[in-house]
């Protein structure tokens, strides 16, 4: 693209901004960034251009590339629901495709930043998925890139059961962490429970609360829970602290990937009918 | 305050961003690890041998997909679940026997193909994946080993040569350039400077030869199953041969009663008739290295797959014909092709040989041509 075509197309976007304004659409400042291929597909195998590194991800990037490669599939444009938000044009689109393209991605980011499914995700996810991704760097060279590594296949075959609801509240059979905790301790399962038991006051308090808990709760969790990823989180007696925190940091991405998932759909239509408006 | 620009539009150098192209590699480093682990069974694979080991193959790898929680499409009703206190690698649900699997057995099915992940590998990949783990057994020293062969080769260009070697094409573009830059277009005159030469190189290269005795027995009793293995066993070997010496020589006999030196593609379809008479085999192969491969110059390797159903009275003859054939040959490779562990006539009299150069192997069904191929080159270290 020459300088020619730039300054063209920023007079473009200029207009486009103000006219989708007009029409109402709320979105964050643009930052608009335009890539060569591979560098798109990579983005969309990963789903965020700072994310960290799996295999999987490298397969379903060649795949992707391969089908743009043999002309069968074509990313014209990708947005990142951030604040700002980043989209990312193709290298290579024509001035009238990025004239359509960025009234859509203006479309994508009011989406992002009004429906209320995304009104929970982190928007500045970028960055954190920057620091984890060097975070996970440190944790293979601190225990091996094999270990970590199987330790993220076997998340990622469960990283999708999170519980993705809006009112979610920690648990959704406990009120809050502690609650959920001393149902732990009654239930008996935690390592060092017997710890508090020393403390006499302690004691005759978690003996009574275990007596009636008791009553109240045969097994645990009470009630089956669907955030795979938090319990195990919280309740597993045998991860390591690197391996919790990874965990953490694959929850938090899924439950920012989530509503896109979800909405897939609806968010495309909306960027189409405000791009056709 | 600041103002914070509605938009931004950059253009940055995104060549040193290979993220994707690096795990790629990771991927396809466990697409190889899959492969190593599945040569067995790739070794007998159909579309490698028939390919003739020119193309890219495609092989079938299961292992490669993500591990996923799907739904259970034989529709039982409960999860597996361990009792808290399973251990990595314990079976804690199956699911129920399918009735037929997908696609085989008799008729249409009406079950669903799995979903294979395709590798693209070169026979040259594989090889390089299966030979590394192998080894020529008792090589030894031919007294013609300092024969060695000048060829020449023809692989640079220098600017003074002989008039016979110039480089026509080079020379043009040397003197298009050259006008070019002056302004001219079109070919003009050709100076001195332009001219380009041929230069060549003598590589000497040490003589070594090999000759592959593939002795096959074609009697009635040899079925599709044995042929297939005979097939898929030379393949490997031949190609495995190859890696090692300059120049592989094959000389094929296939034998009932009496022995025939044929051509390859007779070799493998010959149709099956008669009895066995293993001996006249042995005679044969002797009396072929005699005429045309002095052991002096060759590394004799023979080889001979039969189903071991020899003729009793036969045995002696062949026990005494195959010391003969070790004393002038790198080894003797006997495979049988046993698919109901039948008792084998040759085989009991081939037990009693005791000699480093005589190997042996037992072939059960099409997965073990590997075992075979390990058996007779394995790597010294790992059989002792």
């Amino acid at each position: 693209m020459t300088g020619e075509e730039m300054r063209q197309l920023e007079r473009a976007v200029d207009e486009i901004t103000e006219i989708a304004k007009g029409f109402g659409l709320d979105f964050y400042p643009m930052r608009y960034e335009i890539c060569p291929a591979d560098i798109i597909y990579t983005f969309g195998a990963y789903g965020m251009p700072t994310r960290f590194s799996h295999w999987s991800f490298g397969k379903s990037f060649h795949r992707m590339k391969l089908q743009y490669d043999l002309g069968l599939s074509k990313i014209y444009e990708l947005v990142i629901n951030s604040n700002p938000c980043y989209a990312f044009l193709l290298d290579g689109n024509s001035l009238i495709q990025n004239k359509l393209i960025v009234a859509h991605v203006l479309a994508h980011c009011d989406f992002f930043k009004n429906n209320v499914r995304f009104s929970r995700t982190n928007r500045d996810m970028v960055e954190s998925m920057a620091a984890t991704a060097e975070r996970l760097r440190q944790y293979e060279m601190q225990y091996g890139k094999e270990t970590v590594e199987e330790f993220l296949d076997a998340i990622l075959a469960i990283q999708e059961h999170i519980d993705p609801s809006l009112i979610r509240r920690h648990f959704s059979w406990a009120e809050d962490p502690e609650q959920a905790r001393s149902a732990l301790a009654a239930h008996g399962k935690h390592p060092y429970g017997d710890l508090w038991l020393l403390d006499e006051d302690e004691r005759k308090r978690r003996e009574s609360a275990e007596e009636e808990a008791k009553k109240r709760i045969e097994r645990f969790p009470p009630d089956p829970e669907k955030d795979l990823l938090l319990f195990i989180e919280e309740f597993s007696p045998r991860l390591e602290n690197w391996q919790r925190d990874v965990l953490t940091i694959m929850r938090e991405e899924m439950l920012y990937f989530w509503p896109q998932i979800e909405t897939k759909i609806m968010n495309e239509g909306w960027a189409s009918f405000r791009k056709g408006a | 305050m600041k103002h914070e620009p509605p938009f931004i539009i950059s253009r940055e150098d995104w060549s040193l961003h290979r993220k994707g192209h690096q795990d790629q590699q990771r991927h396809q480093e466990k697409v190889r690890e899959a492969i190593r682990k599945n040569l067995p069974d790739l070794v007998s694979e159909e579309n490698i041998i028939m390919s003739n080991g020119r193309d890219v193959v495609k092989i079938p790898i299961r292992s490669l997909d993500e591990y996923r929680i799907r739904y259970n499409y034989n529709k039982s009703k409960h999860v597996g679940q361990g009792n808290g206190e399973s251990k990595v690698g314990d079976v804690i649900a199956r699911e129920g026997e399918p009735g037929q699997g997908p696609g085989k057995g008799q008729g249409a099915g009406d079950q669903a193909g799995e979903d294979y992940y395709e590798a693209e590998i070169s026979v040259e990949e594989l090889e390089e994946m299966l030979f590394s783990e192998m080894e020529l057994p008792n090589l030894q020293q031919k007294q013609e080993d300092d024969v060695v062969i000048t060829d020449i080769r023809f692989n640079d260009i220098r600017k003074k040569g002989l008039m016979g070697n110039i480089d026509k094409k080079r020379t043009i573009l040397e003197a298009l350039r050259r006008n070019g830059l002056a302004g001219h277009k079109g070919i003009k005159n050709i100076t001195n400077e332009d001219l380009r030469f041929k230069t060549w190189e003598e590589i000497v290269q040490p003589h070594s030869n090999a000759v592959i005795i593939a002795m096959m027995d074609t009697s009635g009793s040899m079925g599709a199953l044995e042929k297939y293995v005979a097939r898929s066993f030379f393949f490997w070997m031949v190609r495995f041969l190859r890696t090692r010496y300059e120049k592989v020589n094959i000389a094929f006999i296939a034998h009932h009663t009496e022995a025939k030196e044929v051509t390859e593609e007779a070799f493998f379809s010959k149709g099956e008739s008669g009895g066995t008479i293993c001996s006249s085999a042995y005679r044969k192969a002797l009396e072929i290295i005699d005429q045309r491969y002095p052991p002096s110059l060759y590394n004799i390797y023979p080889f001979h797959i039969s189903d071991g159903d020899n003729l009793t009275s036969d045995n002696d003859r062949c026990v005494k014909l195959v010391k003969e054939l070790m004393s002038i040959s790198n080894m003797f490779g006997y495979t049988e092709v046993n698919q109901y562990n039948r008792h084998s006539t040759l085989m009991s009299a081939y037990k009693h040989i005791k000699d480093p150069k005589f190997k042996y192997c037992i072939v059960r069904e099409k997965g073990e041509v590997y075992k075979a191929l390990t058996t007779f080159f394995a790597k010294e270290a790992a059989t002792t």
